[in-house]
């Protein structure tokens, strides 16, 4: 097996659209999505023509070392990219069934109803200066506006934000609900920013690295909690993540990202035994094993690549279809 | 996907070899840094350097050349003497007076030309002066406030010191000050000095508390330097940015003070060309349509700040690339 | 009780170090002055006196006693609110002060409320809608912040609305010659117009405070603007916002939440503006005659008198340093982080 043939066969396009969950419209299909940052060396090409589709309910990991891109695509997806030096483009970009249509001239993002998103660290992710209580109602009230229901009562509002808490696992409720982010733990703060992220109802979630900021348990916890949640109202996840062994484990599939590209798309359950990318086989290779801590040296991606093709200079190996950067300058 | 092009013709990553895979703490963050698999996409080209780009950067520095040029030698081009009377008063601009006369005869090419002298040097001491001052004391303060006994007692005495300073207005500080000691070249750059030290104090002293606790001067302090030299040697090179970055916003305020000083008549004694009492004599004719004996030092004096800002802010962005 | 006194710390501690900070003001502006050369009998008495006639004259002045002894006499007047009396008058200097720090306030606050609205409007549109024509005009006014000087504004405008196009009245006063004094109510004057009723004193007082507030705004405003802009750009793009947006709250909300947020850095400029706008307001009285403080400060300059420049320096201290405690119990109630105590790990 050469790595070219690899290439060929994983290459985005040929797999892109792959059928989600059979017999059911896609909650989000993305064709030839592409970013674009102009710097001052000229435009630097972050997002390469990503194209897939995501079912309802579906739970899809998109895994990458940091600089693929997979970050920049999250916040693409949530329309956050509004700054004057960021291009974005794509063919189609549907969501719940409709066209989004974004508004290019705002630079304060607007929402899009029924896509929510949870960031890397709920110390920063979450407001400062307002207490949790507060930022857990205005979501609800909207909501609740949002449902044509009118504006919902005072008490209602409250009863619902000492469910959310309930539902996220958090017991002291009266004091959270007055606690700014600061006065909490890490693991409090991270529960309450995914009842805050989920108390709007969203048909899907984008999760970019929710478990970085947090120690091993604490992440298990934090995506299990997310993940139960998630489930019991069939909101489809789409997590951001560098950690492929905890993303593989806890979704349905897994996309590799690589140089701006999708290379790789793949059940999650059966990602080490079909892996055919070199890059993809290259992570999964440097996971730290039980194995592996016998060796003198962990395996790197540099040392992994130079094993696969038996040739030293890595460069070669990496071998994406083709440059992603078009400098333009 | 026809092309597999080769990655030795993208341009070279900063950082050649990957070493690393993707390491949490940076991911995320900006996805334009750091591509340890030298990913094509994230990489930007080094910058070009070389003759082609001094020109450029020389191009902010020529008008501040020009400037200090008429600060030395503006007294010796003047076509009249500008503390004499010249010609007829409140005649408008001719040529034999370029930029007209005022009500009592001055002209006013010569006074605005003669005052170069007079403000750029005032507003220079004093920024010079202001910037010594309040780094010695944001050190100060800096360095000592957190320590027990009399020497932080001391520190903290003059950091409020400072903050009182601070609290009143510096046009009327000075206003006061010039008017109790009387007004000179000397007491006003005195005066803009102490008005103006508290700020660059504070700028000072900021960044004194981030660098204080830094490895490397824990380091310095390990290898048996002593404090005064520590200070000398390491903190100070690395607090000071700020407060040269604040200096052209310092110089725009001190050629603003001293002229708001002789606008309100407390600056340097009246035939004396100053921009600020040159103003305030043409308000005057300004109420009744002579436009040009407060024209034209307005305009030098917005100038002189322009040319200021220009300059600093090139010279500033070469020095962080 | 005491769990309410214990929360409420942050803010009663303020006030309470206030009193305490003027007094240290107080001293040390006496020591200042008192550190003057020169002698004010003999600029009193023109160097006539001898020395029983000096002895009084001292008394009088109460320059008599050691220093500490004058040091505490001074002090203790200054809590009852007694600043002396002028050299050259005789008038109780807190008498003067207070008829005339009053308009001098207004014409401040003025200059500094409409600065601080238009410079959170401009910004904000700046920000947001980057694009726009506006806010290109807006930027361009915020990178020459800080260099347009308020006098030259002020006869710039007198220039161009008065003497050529005789769209403003004549810079002479608040009020026009053919309009009868409004009788005082709180001291402010515009504020005075409206409590007794008399909006013909109102209306003439408007037109002659648009270009003065005008030249203020213009002068002062750039900075905040500059400042805002800064701060918004950089909340936009914050966590929190892109957090509150997707999370799904109001856009009214978010919007509140981006404000708050980037307002505190903002908020001290105010404080700072307001210094100088208190300054420019001595500048723009001088050039369109109003009647406030700036006249008896040119005054009390010109002939030395030193009561006067003594009052004035304590009475402005207080000013700024109850403007600065007004700053800093905004920006503790804006971003609870800031009140002292508050855990930030």
């Amino acid at each position: 097996m050469t790595a070219r043939n690899v290439i060929d066969e994983a290459g985005p396009r040929t797999t892109a659209v792959s059928d989600p969950v059979e017999g059911d419209a896609p909650i989000l299909a993305v064709e030839d999505l592409t970013v674009r940052y102009g710097t001052r060396s000229g435009e630097v090409t972050a997002v390469d023509a990503v194209s897939f589709a995501l079912g309802h309910g579906e739970r899809v990991a998109l895994v990458g070392e940091s600089g693929s891109g997979k970050s920049t695509l999250g916040l693409a997806l949530a329309g956050f990219l509004t700054q004057d030096n960021v291009h974005v483009e794509c063919s189609r970009l549907d969501f719940a069934g409709a066209a989004l249509d974004r508004d290019t001239r705002s630079r304060l993002p607007r929402r899009t109803p029924g896509l929510s998103m949870i960031f890397q660290d709920a110390m920063t992710t979450l407001d400062p200066v307002w207490p949790i209580g507060s930022q857990l109602r205005a979501v609800i009230r909207a909501a609740g506006r949002a449902d044509g229901g009118g504006r919902p009562s005072r008490a209602d509002v409250r009863e619902r934000a000492r469910y959310w808490l309930d539902r996220v696992g958090l017991r002291d409720t009266e004091r959270v609900l007055r606690a700014r982010p600061y006065e909490l733990s890490g693991g409090m703060r991270q529960r309450a920013m995914i009842a805050i992220a989920l108390c709007g109802g969203p048909k899907l979630l984008i999760a970019d690295e929710p478990t970085s900021a947090l120690d091993a348990s604490l992440a298990r916890e934090a995506m299990e909690t997310m993940l139960t949640l998630t489930g019991q109202s069939s909101t489809s996840v789409l997590v951001i993540s560098h950690d492929i062994l905890l993303a593989q484990e806890y979704t349905d599939r897994t996309f590799v990202m690589y140089g701006g590209r999708i290379v790789e798309q793949r059940t999650s359950a059966r990602l080490v035994d079909t892996a055919t990318h070199p890059y993809t086989v290259a992570l999964l290779r440097c996971v730290p094993t039980l194995a592996s801590a016998e060796l003198d040296e962990l395996p790197t991606l540099a040392s992994v690549n130079a094993e696969i093709t038996g040739v030293d200079e890595p460069t070669e190996v990496t071998g994406t279809p083709e440059p992603a950067a078009k400098e333009s300058a | 996907m026809t092309s597999t092009t080769p990655t030795s013709t993208t341009p070279a990553p900063t950082t050649p070899a990957p070493t690393t895979p993707a390491s949490p703490t940076t991911a995320a963050a900006d996805p334009l840094v750091g591509a340890p698999l030298a990913a094509p996409s994230a990489v930007a080209r080094p910058e070009r350097r070389g003759w082609t780009r001094w020109p450029r950067l020389a191009l902010p520095l020529v008008p501040l050349a020009a400037l200090v040029a008429l600060a030395v030698i503006g007294p010796w081009l003047t076509p009249h003497n500008p503390e004499r009377v010249s010609g007829p008063t409140s005649a408008p601009p001719s040529g034999e007076h370029l930029f007209g006369t005022d009500t009592s005869g001055l002209d006013v090419f010569s006074q605005t030309l003669a005052a170069f002298r007079t403000n750029v040097w005032i507003a220079t001491v004093a920024v010079l002066l202001a910037t010594a001052g309040g780094a010695l004391l944001g050190l100060l303060t800096g360095m000592n406030e957190s320590a027990r006994g009399p020497r932080g007692l001391a520190a903290r005495l003059l950091g409020r010191i400072a903050d009182f300073v601070q609290a009143v207005p510096g046009m009327l500080l000075g206003l006061i000050t010039v008017a109790f000691y009387g007004a000179s070249q000397t007491t006003l750059v005195l005066t803009l000095g102490v008005v103006l030290a508290p700020l660059q104090a504070r700028l000072v002293r900021t960044e004194v508390l981030r660098v204080r606790s830094d490895a490397y001067v824990d380091a310095a302090r390990m290898a048996g330097l002593s404090e005064l030299r520590l200070t000398l040697r390491h903190v100070l090179p690395n607090s000071c940015r700020p407060a040269m970055e604040n200096l052209s916003v310092l110089f725009a305020v001190s050629i603003i003070l001293t002229a708001s000083l002789g606008f309100l008549g407390a600056g340097l004694p009246t035939p004396k060309p100053e921009w600020g009492a040159m103003i305030s004599r043409g308000a005057t004719d300004a109420a009744v349509g002579n436009w040009w004996p407060a024209t034209f030092p307005t305009l030098a004096l917005i100038i002189t700040v322009a040319i200021i800002a220009a300059a600093s802010s090139a010279l500033l962005r070469r020095r962080t690339r | 009780m005491r769990q309410t006194l214990r929360r409420q710390r942050w803010w009663l501690a303020r006030i309470i170090a206030l009193p305490f900070q003027l007094i240290v003001f107080a001293a040390v502006s006496f020591l200042l002055v008192h550190n003057i050369p020169g002698d004010p009998v003999a600029v009193l008495t023109g160097g006539q006196a001898d020395a029983a006639n000096r002895a009084a004259i001292e008394k009088q002045l109460g320059l008599d006693g050691s220093l500490p002894t004058q040091l505490m006499r001074y002090l203790g007047h200054t809590l009852t609110f007694d600043l002396g009396h002028s050299y050259i008058t005789g008038r109780s200097v807190a008498s003067e002060f207070g008829d005339r720090l009053p308009a001098t306030i207004e014409l401040t606050l003025m200059g500094v409320f409409l600065s601080a609205v238009l410079a959170l409007g401009l910004s904000y549109l700046a920000v947001t809608r980057p694009r726009n024509p506006v806010s290109y005009l807006v930027r361009g006014y915020a990178r020459i912040a800080g260099g347009l000087p308020d006098f030259a504004v002020g006869v710039a405008a007198v220039f161009v609305f008065y003497a050529t196009l005789h769209w403003a009245p004549a810079p002479l006063g608040r009020l026009s010659s053919d309009v009868d004094d409004v009788p005082k109510v709180t001291g402010l004057p515009f504020l005075d117009t409206i409590l007794t009723g008399r909006f013909d004193a109102s209306w003439s007082m408007a037109g002659h405070l648009a270009l003065p507030v005008a030249t203020l705004v213009i002068s002062q405003a750039g900075v905040l603007v500059k400042m805002l802009i800064g701060g918004l750009e950089e909340a936009v793009d914050a966590a929190p916002t892109r957090f509150r947006i997707a999370s799904g709250a109001s856009p009214a909300m978010v919007r509140l939440s981006l404000v708050r947020r980037a307002l505190p850095p903002a908020v001290t400029t105010c404080g700072t503006l307001f210094g100088y706008a208190l300054g420019g307001a001595v500048i723009v009285e001088a050039i369109f005659g109003f009647a406030g403080i700036g006249s008896y400060l040119s005054d009390s300059v010109s002939s030395g008198d030193i009561p006067a420049m003594q009052g004035f320096l304590v009475i402005v201290a207080a000013v700024s340093l109850l403007v600065f405690l007004l700053v800093d119990l905004a920006n503790m109630s804006l971003d609870p982080r800031r009140r002292p105590g508050a855990r930030t790990d």
